[in-house]
């Protein structure tokens, strides 16, 4: 790990030295040429370009199918069943608004009356 | 967080008005509804990891948000000022989904039902779109140009409660504030805390820390992809002999029990007796705040001329007028983040540590949402790494001794001096 003393940021009140630490592991990194190319493209259409070359956009799994054939996996156990509910319920709680909102995204109503109460 | 609050809860009701009403509460409205989430929060008791911190009491908070949207009065006529009616379709902070039917304080009955909010990864992964960048240079010239068109009034609400929420100094006694006169920099901070949980950094970190220099703790789960991947493969052979019907079947339930369980363990370590609890809530909910504001044409949105058909083409457009670029995944990151983190918190629950439980992540009879889950992590986290977790591990190796198990830990690295003079000074502690 290549680290550099930052001259710039004020102490903290604890008096520690602080460095600057540069970073050496991300997962999700850009590559170097991909990114320099991104980098001149100011256009969102470049964007939408470059995913779909990834295969980003036309991408889709099928997994709402169910699968025409399968292996015989067995019944699942009373213990097994409690804990998909568990399960099924924590997965409930994190539900977010994804699915729905893009089809409303040119009807808002919301922000119209605003300016109606005003006047 | 706030993705939550507008959405789940008894009477689910029109998010997107949930959503237009959050943007244009009081801060202090939200500050109350942050504190009722936490305060209802579904992992607060029995458990190794829980967390004991107490928030305000539904005492505070209820009449905070009990109240309508009051923005002063209005003198034009002569007489009485009157008060402007609320704005149509408002909602009130207690009406959302999220919150609504908490416990008070005051009445006899509790029909309260809990809270949960998004494991720390779905900030991670959302944050490497660049979207607090963008927001943050957005905010910035705003403030000190007018390079960008004067916002309009519901805007400008919005990028008050960003500025005073996100930006700003947090109230003292807050559960989500985690910045104090020793830990200054919430970015440096928060840094690190993906670091400690999964080992590693943004993908801009370089950038980032030119400004915010964070520490890297020595005691982190450096682990944490490697064997999140071999889980991944492991539960994709799962699903594909679940569907096939004929061919060997080399699905081992015990294998993806004991990367389950090393994964749990893993995190377990880093949460014992809520630590980084309150960082990851501060996290997940500002990150849900901006990724609510892309989500559709919200005022913000509108205002910056970035109309999309999706959160990452909005996002862009946005940073363009920053002169700015969003990640170039930014579309799997945006998929990407809900699900992973709904399968990590699974595994930290520990119900795939045994071989019957960790079927569940591959089983199609009955089909289930753990599968599903699983299999749309592994599909997008392959988009967004561009890493096939669909492909079977290969290893080149020398050694007949190689196994297709991750080790334990990899050779840590060198701690830099002042870290090693920290952790002497003040152990793990945070």
């Amino acid at each position: 790990m290549k680290t550099d003393k930052h001259q710039g940021k004020p102490a903290p009140e604890t008096g520690v030295e602080r460095t600057t630490t540069t970073p050496e592991t991300a997962v999700f990194r850009e590559e170097s040429s991909f990114f320099a190319t991104e980098q001149t493209s100011v256009s969102a259409a470049g964007v939408m370009t470059n995913q779909e070359a990834y295969g980003a956009v036309e991408y889709t799994t099928g997994r709402d199918e169910a699968p025409a054939r399968q292996r015989y996996q067995g019944d699942l156990s009373e213990s097994q069943l409690r804990l998909l509910q568990h399960l099924e319920r924590l997965t409930y709680s994190l539900h977010g608004p994804e699915e729905s909102l893009d089809r409303h995204s040119y009807n808002r109503p919301f922000p119209p009356s605003i300016r109606i109460d005003r006047m | 967080m706030f993705r939550q609050l507008v959405t789940v809860g008894p009477t689910p009701g029109n998010r997107l008005n949930n959503i237009n009403s959050l943007f244009t509460y009081h801060p202090l409205q939200i500050a109350a509804i942050t504190e009722t989430v936490w305060q209802n929060r579904y992992n607060a008791a029995s458990s190794q990891t829980s967390a004991a911190f107490s928030p305000w009491s539904p005492q505070v908070a209820f009449p905070i948000l009990s109240a309508n949207y009051f923005s002063g009065y209005d003198w034009s006529s002569t007489g009485t000022p009157t008060v402007p009616a609320a704005p149509a379709n408002f909602v009130k902070p207690l009406q959302q989904p999220g919150i609504q039917g908490t416990w008070d304080g005051v009445s006899a009955t509790n029909n309260a039902h809990a809270t949960n909010w998004d494991h720390l990864i779905y900030a991670y992964i959302i944050e490497n779109t660049r979207i607090f960048d963008i927001f943050s240079k957005v905010l910035e010239t705003y403030m000190f140009t007018e390079q960008l068109e004067t916002p309009s009034r519901e805007s400008q609400l919005f990028w008050r409660n960003l500025e005073s929420l996100i930006f700003g100094d947090a109230v003292p006694s807050m559960v989500w504030t985690t910045t104090s006169r020793s830990r200054r920099d919430e970015i440096a901070d928060r840094l690190t805390a993906y670091y400690w949980m999964f080992g590693i950094d943004l993908s801009h970190a370089q950038e980032i820390a030119v400004r915010h220099p964070y520490q890297k703790p020595v005691a982190a789960n450096r682990d944490f992809i490697d064997t999140f991947e071999a889980l991944a493969r492991e539960v994709w052979r799962g699903i594909v002999n679940a569907r096939n019907t004929s061919g060997a079947n080399d699905t081992d339930a015990t294998v993806i029990a004991t990367l389950a369980r090393r994964l749990y363990d893993m995190m377990a370590t880093r949460r014992i007796s809520g630590n980084l609890a309150r960082e990851e809530f501060r996290a997940v909910s500002i990150i849900s705040f901006l990724h609510l504001a892309v989500q559709y044409d919200s005022p913000a949105v509108v205002d910056l001329k970035a109309s999309a058909s999706s959160p990452e083409m909005r996002l862009q457009k946005i940073a363009e007028r920053v002169n700015l670029t969003c990640h170039v995944k930014s579309k799997p990151f945006f998929d990407l983040a809900a699900p992973f983190s709904t399968l990590l918190q699974s595994i930290e629950s520990g119900a795939f540590n045994t071989p019957a439980g960790a079927q569940l992540l591959y089983t199609q009879t009955p089909p289930n949402v753990v599968s599903r889950n699983a299999e749309e992590v592994i599909d997008q986290y392959s988009l967004a790494t561009g890493r096939d977790l669909k492909a079977r591990s290969v290893l080149v190796s020398g050694h007949a001794s190689a196994s297709s198990m991750p080790s334990l830990r990899r050779t840590p690295a060198v701690p830099a001096p002042a870290a090693r003079r920290l952790e002497g000074q003040n152990g793990a502690s945070h």
